[in-house]
């Protein structure tokens, strides 16, 4: 893909959700209330982390292995996203991908 | 003939790509990132009409074997100049720049000492297109001299920035949401048959050195208006130390490891210890399901097991006994249950085993509980809750129990 729209955005932040809750709807209205510290970071890092992974395509629909999608991330983030939602849109405005002088992460 | 309309023809398109008009630019904008790799980035937005955007896609093919960054710091004392590998990271708004930083390259941007800018060896080139309509496309030019001009010394940090970039060094553990609970006892469940008030903490901020380090202060415990509550304890350990997060190929590990060396006792300390801690915390797989088949966000809990060596300064045991050295293994769990479509309970346990003959003379496993029950107010950050302590203290072997009635706010959330 060429850019990270909602619905894959929203497919990685249920991944990354997965990994330290359990749940069995729809995770847009949950909120990071009650999350420990610990919750917090294994969160962050899936996120970060599945998102490292999408395959990268250019304009012309070629896959790339020398791109990679990334996304500036903080803890102090989570307390600015009153719910996951904020969390996707927050992923679909600001991802951006890495090119450059280094390969891509041996993910 | 031919080889003249040829040579025509190429020196009109070489002018023409010469002459290639500069993307506008309507600002730059700073962010920082700590999960993992730390890093610093500057973000070119380009000012496009509206309906358009910068196709990402297109930059790294337009542009390739030309994308070759870097972070050129020119020191002002020493007249030396650093060059340090940067990438560039075009998105749907612009193109950015961003930098691995580790404590070294911190302390020099904020130091004042250098000048910095990024360079790239070439002109680059992006295209802008209408959303939507991926044929209505425009080119420009991002020559080197704006590169440079727009990142002249632009690398500046709010002071929050500052601080959770240098402190994310040290390690995530330090990065706690710090909490602070407020409650009341009502006089007819008070000890002092007056009503008493009480607050429980816990915080947790890593030290900042001129050097990169693992160590963290870390402090916690129940205090109170009657100071001599049995439940009452302060846990202070100055030196806290994150033994490994990343495992050799630099990935983050799924587990802490934490030693600690403080003081841990009652609330007026005629009762307090010398301690050292070794534990390991990670996440296990949910216990329970009370949601009734309603769809909540089941936390899964967070487990601490470790093993604590202690020697005792004084005690006000109601049996005069000599100071005790001796050592314990303790768990600690942290588990948030919904219960149905508005309830929640929040179990903070430990559980302690201590060799000490004279203090556990029958062998006994030794427990506290924290259960709190709490229903969402809509459009509040408060709850509404009744929390219920009890078993015995793992500083002063004092039971008790307590219920309490009070409103629950984090007061030190992290901005």
């Amino acid at each position: 893909m060429e850019s990270i729209d909602r619905t894959t955005s929203k497919a990685q932040v249920t991944k990354a959700l997965k990994n330290v809750a359990d749940f069995n709807g729809d995770i847009e209205s949950f909120t990071f209330s009650y999350f420990h510290d610990y919750h917090k970071n294994v969160f962050l890092r899936s996120l970060k982390n599945y998102i490292n992974q999408l395959i990268c395509s250019d304009d012309l629909g070629n896959q790339l292995d020398t791109e990679y999608f990334d996304l500036d991330l903080t803890e102090s983030l989570i307390s600015g996203w009153s719910n996951m939602a904020v969390c996707i849109d927050y992923i679909v405005e600001n991802h951006y991908r890495v090119v450059g002088n280094r390969k891509k992460l041996n993910l | 003939m031919s080889r003249i309309l040829f040579t025509i023809t190429f020196v009109f398109t070489y002018l023409s790509v010469q002459a290639q008009e500069l993307v506008l630019i309507k600002e730059s904008q700073i962010s920082i990132s700590t999960i993992d790799q730390k890093q610093i980035r500057i973000q070119l937005i380009f000012d496009m009409p509206e309906g358009y955007e910068h196709s990402q896609g297109a930059f790294g093919r337009i542009n390739q074997g030309k994308v070759d960054t870097k972070l050129v710091m020119k020191s002002k004392k020493e007249l030396s100049i650093t060059k340090l590998d940067a990438v560039m990271t075009p998105s749907n708004k612009g193109v950015g720049f961003r930098i691995d930083v580790d404590q070294e390259i911190i302390n020099a941007l904020l130091s004042g000492d250098f000048d910095y800018q990024f360079e790239n060896q070439y002109d680059l080139y992006v295209i802008q297109r209408k959303v939507g309509s991926p044929t209505d496309t425009t080119r420009f030019k991002l020559s080197k001299e704006q590169i440079i001009n727009e990142t002249k010394n632009k690398l500046t940090l709010s002071e929050d920035d500052k601080t959770e970039l240098v402190e994310s060094l040290n390690g995530h553990i330090t990065r706690t949401e710090n909490t602070l609970d407020f409650g009341i006892i009502p006089s007819e469940k008070s000890d002092t048959d007056n009503t008493e008030f009480y607050a429980s903490f816990s915080y947790q901020k890593g030290y900042i050195f001129p050097y990169k380090n693992p160590f963290f202060f870390s402090a916690k415990g129940i205090i109170s208006t009657n100071s001599s509550d049995s439940l009452n304890y302060l846990s202070i350990y100055p030196v806290s130390y994150r033994i490994a997060e990343y495992d050799k190929s630099g990935q983050p590990k799924n587990y802490d490891l934490v030693a600690q060396l403080g003081i841990e006792g009652n609330q007026t300390f005629t009762n307090y210890r010398i301690a050292g801690n070794l534990y390991w915390q990670s996440l296990i797989p949910n216990l329970i399901d009370l949601t009734m088949g309603e769809n909540r966000l089941r936390l899964k809990p967070v487990v601490k097991i470790g093993a604590k060596l202690y020697k005792e300064y004084d005690n006000n045991r109601l049996v005069e006994t000599d100071n005790e050295d001796s050592n314990q293994v303790f768990g600690e769990i942290y588990y948030y249950i919904p219960i149905k479509k508005l309830y929640s309970l929040i179990l903070d346990a430990n559980a302690f085993y201590d060799f000490s003959e004279s203090l556990n003379p029958n062998g006994e496993i030794k427990y506290n509980i924290s259960a709190t029950l709490g229903i969402d107010i809509p459009k509040t950050g408060f709850k509404t809750i009744f929390k219920y302590l009890e078993g015995e203290n793992g500083i002063t072997y004092q039971k008790d129990q307590l219920l309490m009635i009070g409103l629950m706010a984090d007061l030190f959330s992290q901005k």
